[in-house]
């Protein structure tokens, strides 16, 4: 039994690592983080050398980890342009994966996922958006906020209700995942701009009205949308727990560099980074282990929230403490922005809350022999 | 009501009339100079400097309420204001032969910054005085202010100096800081002070404002938490969120009293500081995606808390001074 990644993968994260140091310059860095501008030339970079992978979801994790502990923005706007789109990995028939996925993955198209509402964050089953049957598909109305890509995604996998649900206990049933295309009749989308970090990321809010979507963009089964989405979580959470690990290996590196140039380091502050080396590890460790599960098809949901919310709990207090420990020093440049990005991880994709409950839910299911 | 309530109370008014609907202006453009002439009619901008001199005269309690509520509703305007009185004014007053330019801080007409080094840990700011004042600073608030105490042996006074470039950080986004270049500036020594000094006599104040910040982050959680709903309920009647935001309230109350009774304002200020970092935290955890964005009024501070805390002082150093003051002075001396 081994705890280490195979060479290969250490060969990897050379490589992403490499590739963080040398494109994301603290030029480049500062200017999106001024101008909340897309950086497509980074995305193009990253898919032409090969650092997301859904045939090799590892690569596309450690390079999550190694260009999240450079720059979360630069890396995370490279990497998430192929956001959902493991659904038609899973659910997508041949002509869907053909048509959207397959360019997706050559870095040729930009996708986005579509779920979050101006009234539903983590209450996923409260969406309002609504699919009603048509003639050869259906008609989308309906609001979204907060989506990652909306402004720049050439497509959109939206989660809509297309049938009432049966209860309010059940709410979760009757929604439907569908595709829809950036240049079609009744897609409005807003660029969401002054967040507070990662802010080369593109956030948007849409407005879909009366959009004709075809049958044949339907995502697997009609009414299981929800399910489509949660599975989805249980899947990107792990790379959500990677981006964490990685915001606190960065803060890791500026609290070593900041004690390296120190004339002497008294034993409060050998403590601090003793301490934030361990949560790192640990985290890093959970995630891998999280990651391990999901990768090999038999994903542990339990796990894979306890790495998620463990992992963003541990960026944002390394994040303190490096913050701290440099002083005045952190309040401009590459430590400060670091610092704005890392609460999001506290957030997106099931806040920590979320996380806790579905940990919870999951034990109890084992307890009780489910 | 006592004299403090009666403060509290102005500077609330002040506070809904002048900042409460232009907060986010601030935060964009800047303080004007309206803005800043207001500052200086109600007293606030020479809120300590005696009223001979056209300040409000204020006791260190006065002053630490106009700088609490003026951080609940812009922390940029409150470090502002504290910028002027204690990091400027304060030792100024300590000195003799400075009236006029009291006088003039008092009444907004000139707007003053410190410069200091005693807060890096690796760089350092190169400047000496042979000759004049030689060097560059950095990181300094409002780099264009037309006097500048620099800290070096001592405090000295200078006018003048080339803004080589501003920027904004991390934190008070309504105030700019920049990197100044000294090319031979006359320096007139005013005390054997140095900023450290200045600092620990700005504990109470630096405390007032962390006060301030952690109230409104509090505030603007318990808020939303009433409005906002999921899973058919308002997030407040989840017992978490519940717990979490009375744990902070009740920390607050205490911490409260704590920052203004204690003699020794130094443990005060860490707390304080630590409080407004976290309630910021849980105060955008509650808020979810709409708390991460400028104009919900929400991060702002969880950024201005953490500048705060960077700026005021170097935490190691104050925690040593407040072991050395409770255990003894040999303590933490490894």
């Amino acid at each position: 039994m081994s705890f280490e990644l195979p060479e290969q993968y250490e060969e990897h994260r050379k490589r992403a690592r490499e590739f963080a140091l040398k494109n994301f310059t603290e030029e480049l860095s500062l200017k999106y983080d001024e101008t909340e501008g897309y950086p497509d030339e980074i995305r193009r970079a990253v898919f032409e050398g090969g650092f997301v992978s859904f045939e090799d979801p590892w690569k596309t994790l450690i390079s999550m980890e190694e260009f999240c502990r450079v720059d979360p923005g630069l890396g995370l706007s490279a990497i998430a342009a192929a956001f959902g789109s493991e659904l038609l990995l899973l659910y997508g028939t041949e002509e869907q994966r053909k048509k959207y996925l397959e360019p997706t993955l050559r870095g040729e198209r930009i996708s986005a996922l579509a779920v979050t509402e101006p009234v539903a964050g983590s209450d996923v089953a409260g969406i309002a958006s609504t699919l009603s049957k048509t003639d050869g598909g259906f008609l989308l109305n309906g609001h979204k906020m907060f989506i990652t890509n909306g402004s720049v995604a050439s497509h959109y996998y939206v989660l809509a209700r297309s049938s009432p649900p049966p209860s309010f206990e059940k709410r979760h049933h009757g929604m439907s995942v569908v595709i829809v295309e950036r240049g079609w009749e009744g897609l409005k989308a807003f660029k969401l701009k002054g967040k507070l970090g990662m802010r080369a990321t593109d956030t948007a809010e849409l407005v879909f009205e009366n959009i004709k979507v075809p049958q044949e963009n339907l995502v697997g089964e009609e009414g299981k949308g929800f399910y489509y989405i949660m599975t989805f979580f249980n899947i990107s959470r792990a790379y959500v727990a990677a981006q964490a690990v990685g915001i606190a290996q960065g803060f890791l590196d500026v609290l070593g560099e900041a004690l390296k140039g120190k004339a002497n380091v008294g034993e409060w502050e050998q403590f601090v980074l003793a301490e934030a080396a361990t949560k790192v590890e640990a985290a890093r460790q959970l995630t891998y282990r999280a990651a391990s599960l999901i990768f090999q098809f038999r994903p542990d949901p339990a796990l894979t929230s306890m790495a998620k919310y463990y992992s963003a709990e541990v960026a944002n207090e390394v994040a303190e403490a490096a913050m701290l420990a440099v002083g005045e020093d952190a309040i401009k440049g590459a430590v400060e922005k670091l610092y704005r990005d890392a609460k999001i991880t506290e957030i997106w994709e099931g806040t920590s809350e979320i996380e806790k409950l579905v940990i919870y839910r999951q034990l109890m299911k084992r307890l009780s022999g489910q | 009501m006592s004299e403090e309530e009666l403060v509290r109370q102005v500077v609330s008014e002040f506070c809904e009339k002048e900042i409460e609907g232009s907060w986010l202006k601030i935060e964009r453009e800047g303080l004007d100079r309206q803005l800043i002439s207001k500052l200086s009619q109600t007293g606030f901008l020479g809120a300590i400097v005696p009223p001979e001199l056209g300040g409000a005269g204020m006791s260190e309690k006065q002053y630490m309420v106009v700088l609490e509520v003026l951080a609940e509703h812009s922390p940029s305007v409150s470090f502002y204001v504290f910028l002027q009185n204690s990091l400027v004014a304060s030792p100024l007053m300590s000195s003799s032969g400075n009236e006029e330019l009291l006088k003039e801080i008092a009444s907004g007409e000139i707007r003053g910054t410190m410069i200091h080094d005693g807060f890096r840990m690796a760089k350092k700011n190169s400047i000496s005085i042979n000759g004049g004042l030689k060097g560059d600073a950095k990181l300094v608030p409002l780099p264009d202010a037309e006097v500048k105490l620099v800290s070096l042996n001592g405090l000295y006074l200078v006018r003048g100096g080339t803004v080589k470039r501003t920027y904004r950080v991390l934190g008070f986004k309504g105030i700019a800081f920049g990197d100044i270049e000294f090319n031979g500036e006359k320096a007139v020594m005013i005390s054997d002070e140095k900023a450290e000094s200045v600092f620990l006599k700005a504990s109470g104040p630096v405390a007032a404002m962390a006060i301030g910040m952690a109230r409104r982050s509090i505030n603007m959680a318990i808020e939303y938490s009433k409005q906002r709903e999921a899973f058919g309920k308002k997030l407040f009647e989840f017992q978490p969120i519940s717990f979490y935001l009375l744990s902070l309230k009740e920390q607050l109350e205490a911490y409260e009293s704590y920052v203004y009774g204690a003699a020794d304002k130094l443990r005060a200020k860490a707390l304080a500081l630590d409080l407004a970092r976290r309630a910021a935290r849980v105060s955008l955890q509650v808020h979810g995606g709409y708390g991460y964005l400028e104009d919900s009024g929400v991060e702002r501070f969880y950024r201005d808390s953490m500048a705060l805390s960077l700026i005021s002082g170097l935490r190691l150093n104050e925690m040593i001074e407040a072991s050395r003051g409770i255990l003894g002075p040999g303590s933490a001396t490894v």
